[in-house]
C-alpha cells in the first residue's frame, strides 16, 4: 500500500521523550475520531499507541531521549491501521512473557503489561523489521 | 577468699553482705568510735570495717556487671552516687556545723545516727569505686585486672597506713609513700579510657555533661571531707582507714572524670565519622547473616537497598541486574520504580564509560541524564558501584543524593562493599537455584524411568516357530526407547521398535504417547506402511517442532515365515540368511515431521521369507552410537561382524555377546543413551 | 505539569490521592514519589480517588501494582474508589478487580478501612 496515495494518510516523528506521549495521542485521537470511531473506542486505540510508544522509549532507546518515533496512520477497507517506527535496539515481542497478574503483583514486576493491552484492545498487532535497522509495530482496528 | 566469693551466686552474696554488715552495725553501736587509747579495739574496728565492706563490693561488683555492657548506665549510676555522697556531707556539713565536741558525749540513738550515716557514706565510695571497675574493664584488650587490683591494694594499705601513722606518729613516712604510689596508679589507670572511642555521637555529648559534672562533685567532696571537718570527725571516728579510701576514691573520680572529659572532648570532632563505621560495620554484619539465612533474593535486595540508603546517608539506593541484553531493576529504597529505572538505564546505557569500578557522578554529568527523563525530583549527587562475581560485572548498586552532599571516597567504599554483598548474595542465589533445579530434574527422572518401566512388555511372546529375545538397558537419563509385542490373531505377531528425539521426562511422555498409538492402531490389522503413516499423522499434530520419533512396524506370520515391515528413519535392520549378513532399510522419514506429504510418499515396505535359522536384529542406535574413551563409535559394522560370526545355540546368547561386546568396547564411558536389542530367529524347517 | 496533578489529603488514618488529568509513563514518576512519601510518614492505607483522572495507561497501572504489596504488609491497603468506566475498564482488563477493592464512592473506600 502507498500510503502517500491515501487521502486518509497521516504521519507524525516525535523524539523518544515521555513527555511526547501526549502529543501522540492526540494524533492518533484526533485521526480516530474524524474516521467515526466511537469515544470508548478511540480512547482504546489511543492507549494501545501509548503503550507501544512506551514501549519503544523503555526498550528501543533505554530512555535516551535522541531516538526518534515515527507515527504512521492510514484507514482502508474499513481498517485504521497504525505504524509506529523506530531505529532503537531491536526487540522482540516473543521474549515478553502474557503476564500473570499474581505473579507480577508478587515480584513487583511491571513490564510487559503494555503488550498484553495492546493486544486485547486492538484487533491485529504485528512486529516487523521494514529494513535492518527499524523496527515496525502495526496495530489494525476495523471500524465495525 | 575471693575466688569463693566469686563463684557463690548473687543471693548468697547479699546474705554475706548483710551478716556482715550486721557485725560491724552492732559493733559500732556499743564501739562507737574509735580512740587512740585503746589500740586493740581500734585494730579490731578497723578489721570489721575492712571486712564487711570488702564482701560488699561483691555484691556491688555482681550488680555492675551485669550492666557491663553499658557504660553509659555505669556512669550515670556514678553520678547519681558521687551526687549522693555530695549532698550528704553538704547536709552534715550544715546540720553538725563546727561543733566536734557534740560527739563525745552523744548518746546511743545518735551513734546509729552516726553509723548510718557513715554507712551510706562508705556503701556509696564502695559502689563508685566498683562502678569505676566496671569502666575500667570496658574495651580493653590486654588484662588490666593486675593494674586496677594493684591500685585497689594501695587504697587497702594506704587505709591501713592511715591507722598506723594515727596510732604511731613514726610510721607518717609509710604513709605518705603509700599514698604517692596510689596516686601514681591512680594516674596510669586514668588513661585507660579507650571505651570512650566506641560510644555513639550522642552518648559521647551525654558523656561530657556528665563527667565534668562526676568530676567537680567528686573534687569538692574530697575538699570537704579533709582533715578538721566535721564530716572528716564524723567518719574518722567510725573507721580512719575507710576515710582514708573513701579520700582517695574521690581523688580518684575526680582524676579519671577529668580525662575522661577531655577525651571525650577531643573525640567529639571525629564522633559522626565513627558513627558511621560503626553503623557500617554493624549493618555489613547483619548482612552477611542474612545472606546466609534468606533464599528469598528479592527480600535480601530490599535489605540491601535500604541499608545503602541509610549507611551512605542517601536519600534513594536501587539495585539493577544485568540480565542478557537489558537491566533488571530488582529493588527500590526512597526512588519509584519507573525513575530508578530510567535513571539505571541512561546512567548504564547512555554513558559510554567503564562501569567495572565504582563511580561518583558528580552535579553536572547528573544533569545530563535527568534532563532527559521524566523525573520531577533532582538528584545531586550518584554513586554507582558494579556488583562484581568471578570478576564479571553482574549488575549495579546505585545511591543517590538530592542535598548538596556529594559522595566522597568513604561513601565510595562503603556503597561499594554493599555491592559486593549484593554480588554475593546474587551469585547464592542463583546457585541454590540451581540446585532446586538439579533435585526437580532427578526427580523428574525418577518418574520418566518409572513411565518407561511400565510401558515396556514384561516378556517376549512364545511361540513354537520363532525364537525370540528382547533386551533393554536404561541410560541414566532415561532416553525414550521403546519395543513392543502384538498378537494379531490368524498367528501372526505384530511388532514395534521406536526411538523418540530427547531424553527425560518429555521423551518418556512421547513414548506413552506412542505405545498408546501403536497398540491401538496394531488392532486394525493395516499394513505395516499404513500403520506408520497413521502414527505420523497423529504425531505431526501432538509433536513439537523439536521432537521426533524412529520406528519400525513389522508383522510376522508364525505360520508361513513372511515377514513384511517398514522402517520411519530408525536404524537399519540386519537379517542373516545362510551366513550372509544384509542392512534391510526400506525407505522411509521420521515420525512427526510436519508436512505428511512427504512422509506418506516416502514410506515403503520390504517383505521377506524367513527360513530355517534365519536371524533378523532390530536394535537402536544406543548400540551402534555408544562411544569408547577416543569418541569413536561401535557403529554398525561391528554388529554385522558378530551376527556374522555367531554361531551360539540361541539367541540369547547372541543377545548377550552383542551387549557383552558393547560394553568392553564402551568401557570407562558411561552409557549415554537407551539401548534395546530384539532378536528374532526362525526355527521352523518347513 | 499541567497534564496530571496529585493531591494527598487525610482522612481520619486514612490518606486519599486524588488523581487529576492524564497518568502515562510521563507522569506515573509523580504518582511513585507520592506513595514514597506516604511510606516515608509510615502511612500506609491509601484511597486512591479516580474520579477526575481522564486517562491511565499501563506504567500508571503499574505504580499500584508496585507499592500495593508493601501498603499490605504494613496492614494498610491501596484501595480505589470513583473510577470512570473506560478507566475501570482497563484495570479489569489486567485482572485487578480479583486483588483490589473498588468502591463506587470515595467514603465507603475510607469506611472499609476504618471498620
Amino acid at each position: 500500500m502507498n500510503y502517500s496515495d491515501s487521502k486518509y494518510y497521516r504521519e507524525i516523528s516525535v523524539r523518544s521523550n515521555t513527555e511526547n506521549l501526549l502529543k501522540i495521542r492526540n494524533f492518533v485521537r484526533d485521526g480516530a475520531l474524524a474516521l467515526g470511531f466511537t469515544e470508548e473506542v478511540v480512547g482504546n486505540i489511543t492507549l494501545a499507541v501509548d503503550e507501544a510508544s512506551t514501549n519503544i522509549i523503555k526498550h528501543a532507546y533505554k530512555y535516551s531521549p535522541e531516538g526518534e518515533i515515527i507515527i504512521q496512520t492510514d484507514f482502508a477497507d474499513k481498517k485504521y491501521i497504525i505504524k509506529i517506527i523506530d531505529a532503537g535496539n531491536h526487540f522482540d515481542p516473543t521474549s515478553v512473557p502474557v503476564p500473570d497478574l499474581k505473579e507480577y503483583h508478587k515480584q513487583k514486576k511491571v513490564g510487559g503489561l503494555g503488550m498484553f493491552l495492546m493486544k486485547k484492545l486492538m484487533d491485529e498487532v504485528v512486529y516487523d523489521n521494514p529494513d535492518e535497522r527499524m523496527n515496525q509495530v502495526t496495530l489494525v482496528k476495523y471500524l465495525t | 577468699m575471693i575466688s569463693y566469693l566469686d563463684n557463690i551466686d548473687s543471693a548468697k552474696k547479699m546474705i554475706y553482705a548483710f551478716y556482715a554488715l550486721g557485725v560491724l552495725f552492732v559493733f559500732k553501736v556499743i564501739y562507737p568510735a574509735v580512740s587512740d587509747t585503746n589500740i586493740t579495739l581500734w585494730v579490731l574496728n578497723e578489721l570489721i570495717v575492712f571486712t564487711s565492706f570488702f564482701v560488699l563490693s561483691f555484691s556491688f561488683d555482681e550488680y555492675l556487671g551485669s550492666k557491663s555492657n553499658y557504660p553509659i548506665t555505669i556512669i550515670l549510676t556514678a553520678g547519681i552516687l558521687t551526687g549522693l555522697l555530695f549532698v550528704i556531707v553538704s547536709v552534715i556539713s550544715v546540720i553538725f556545723a563546727e561543733d566536734v565536741s557534740y560527739f563525745d558525749s552523744a548518746g546511743v540513738i545518735s551513734n546509729i545516727v552516726i553509723t548510718l550515716f557513715s554507712f551510706l557514706i562508705a556503701a556509696s565510695g564502695i559502689f563508685i569505686l566498683m562502678a569505676f571497675k566496671g569502666l575500667f574493664y570496658l574495651r580493653q584488650k590486654k588484662d588490666p585486672a593486675s593494674f586496677y587490683y594493684t591500685m585497689i591494694i594501695f587504697f587497702i594499705l594506704s587505709g591501713i597506713s592511715t591507722s598506723l601513722k594515727e596510732i604511731d606518729a613514726g610510721m607518717n613516712y609509710v604513709h605518705d609513700a603509700i599514698f604517692v604510689v596510689t596516686i601514681l596508679l591512680i594516674l596510669v589507670n586514668s588513661v585507660r579510657v579507650a571505651w570512650i572511642a566506641f560510644l555513639l555521637k550522642k552518648q559521647k555529648i551525654t558523656l561530657l555533661g556528665i563527667s565534668i559534672i562526676i568530676c567537680a562533685l567528686s573534687g569538692i567532696t574530697f575538699s570537704s571531707t579533709l582533715s578538721g571537718s566535721v564530716f572528716y570527725e564524723i567518719l574518722f571516728r567510725f573507721s580512719p582507714g575507710l576515710t582514708n579510701i573513701l579520700n582517695l576514691i574521690m581523688i580518684y573520680g575526680c582524676i579519671y572524670f577529668g580525662v575522661v572529659f577531655f577525651t571525650a572532648l577531643f573525640h567529639l570532632p571525629t564522633a559522626e565519622a565513627f558513627d558511621r563505621k560503626a553503623q557500617e560495620v554493624s549493618s555489613m554484619m547483619d548482612l552477611g547473616k542474612l545472606i546466609t539465612q534468606v533464599f528469598d533474593f528479592r527480600e535480601l535486595a530490599e535489605t540491601i537497598t535500604t541499608t545503602t540508603t541509610k549507611v551512605s546517608n542517601s536519600d534513594a539506593a536501587w539495585l539493577v541486574l544485568q540480565n542478557s541484553e537489558a537491566l533488571d531493576l530488582v529493588s527500590v529504597n526512597g526512588i519509584g520504580y519507573l525513575e530508578a529505572d530510567a535513571l539505571a538505564n541512561a546512567v548504564c546505557n547512555t554513558e559510554n564509560r567503564d562501569l567495572t569500578e565504582p563511580v561518583i557522578l558528580a552535579p553536572a554529568a547528573l544533569r545530563n541524564y535527568q534532563s532527559k527523563n521524566p523525573n520531577p525530583n533532582f538528584y545531586k549527587s550518584l554513586s554507582v558501584a558494579p556488583l562484581k562475581v568471578h570478576g564479571k560485572v553482574s549488575g549495579y548498586l546505585f545511591a543517590a543524593r538530592s542535598r548538596d552532599v556529594p559522595y566522597d571516597e568513604e561513601d565510595k567504599k562503603a556503597i561499594s562493599a554493599f555491592a559486593d554483598y549484593a554480588a554475593l548474595a546474587v551469585e547464592n542465589a542463583k546457585l541454590i537455584q540451581e540446585s532446586i533445579e538439579k533435585e526437580r530434574m532427578e526427580k523428574e527422572l525418577d518418574v520418566a524411568r518409572e513411565i518407561q518401566y511400565k510401558i515396556l512388555p514384561r516378556e517376549t511372546p512364545k511361540c513354537e516357530t520363532l525364537d525370540i529375545s528382547a533386551l533393554f538397558i536404561p541410560a541414566f537419563e532415561v532416553g525414550g526407547d521403546y519395543y513392543d509385542f502384538f498378537c494379531l490373531g490368524d498367528k501372526k505377531l505384530g511388532f514395534v521398535i521406536a526411538d523418540v528425539s530427547g531424553k527425560g521426562i518429555s521423551a518418556a511422555f512421547v513414548m506413552a504417547e506412542v505405545k498408546g498409538i501403536f497398540e491401538s492402531l496394531s488392532q486394525l490389522n493395516l499394513r505395516p506402511a499404513e500403520i506408520l503413516r497413521r502414527v505420523n499423522e497423529i504425531l505431526k499434530k501432538s509433536l513439537d517442532k523439536k521432537t521426533f520419533v524412529t520406528a519400525i512396524y513389522g508383522i510376522i506370520d508364525t505360520n508361513t515365515g513372511i515377514l513384511n515391515f517398514s522402517r520411519a528413519g530408525h536404524t537399519p535392520t540386519l537379517i542373516r540368511q545362510n551366513g550372509t549378513v544384509q542392512k534391510l532399510t526400506p525407505p522411509g522419514l521420521g515420525l512427526g515431521f510436519d508436512g505428511g506429504i512427504n512422509f506418506n510418499d516416502s514410506i515403503k515396505e520390504l517383505e521377506i521369507k524367513l527360513n530355517f535359522n534365519d536371524i533378523v536384529i532390530l536394535y537402536t542406535d544406543g548400540i551402534t552410537e555408544s562411544q569408547n574413551e577416543l569418541n569413536e563409535e561401535f557403529g554398525l559394522n561391528r554388529l554385522e561382524k558378530i551376527l556374522e560370526e555367531d554361531n551360539s545355540a540361541s539367541i540369547d546368547r547372541l543377545s548377550n555377546k552383542i551387549m557383552t561386546e558393547v560394553t568392553t568396547f564402551s568401557s570407562g564411558k558411561s552409557q549415554h543413551d537407551d539401548i534395546t536389542l530384539v532378536i528374532f530367529k526362525w526355527i521352523s524347517k518347513n | 505539569m499541567a497534564d496530571f496533578n496529585i493531591n494527598v489529603r487525610g482522612v481520619g488514618s486514612v490518606d486519599v490521592i486524588d488523581l487529576h488529568g492524564y497518568l502515562d509513563a510521563h507522569t506515573a514518576p509523580d504518582l511513585e514519589n507520592a506513595f514514597n512519601r506516604l511510606i516515608n510518614d509510615g502511612k500506609y492505607k491509601v484511597v486512591v480517588n479516580f474520579d477526575h483522572l481522564k486517562y491511565i495507561s499501563s506504567a500508571g497501572l503499574g505504580v499500584f501494582m508496585a507499592y500495593v504489596e508493601t501498603m499490605r504488609d504494613n496492614k494498610g491497603d491501596i484501595k480505589f474508589s470513583n473510577m470512570k468506566e473506560n478507566v475501570y475498564n482497563i484495570f479489569d482488563l489486567l485482572g485487578f478487580p480479583m486483588l483490589y477493592e473498588f468502591f463506587e464512592k470515595e467514603h465507603e473506600a475510607v469506611n472499609k478501612f476504618t471498620d
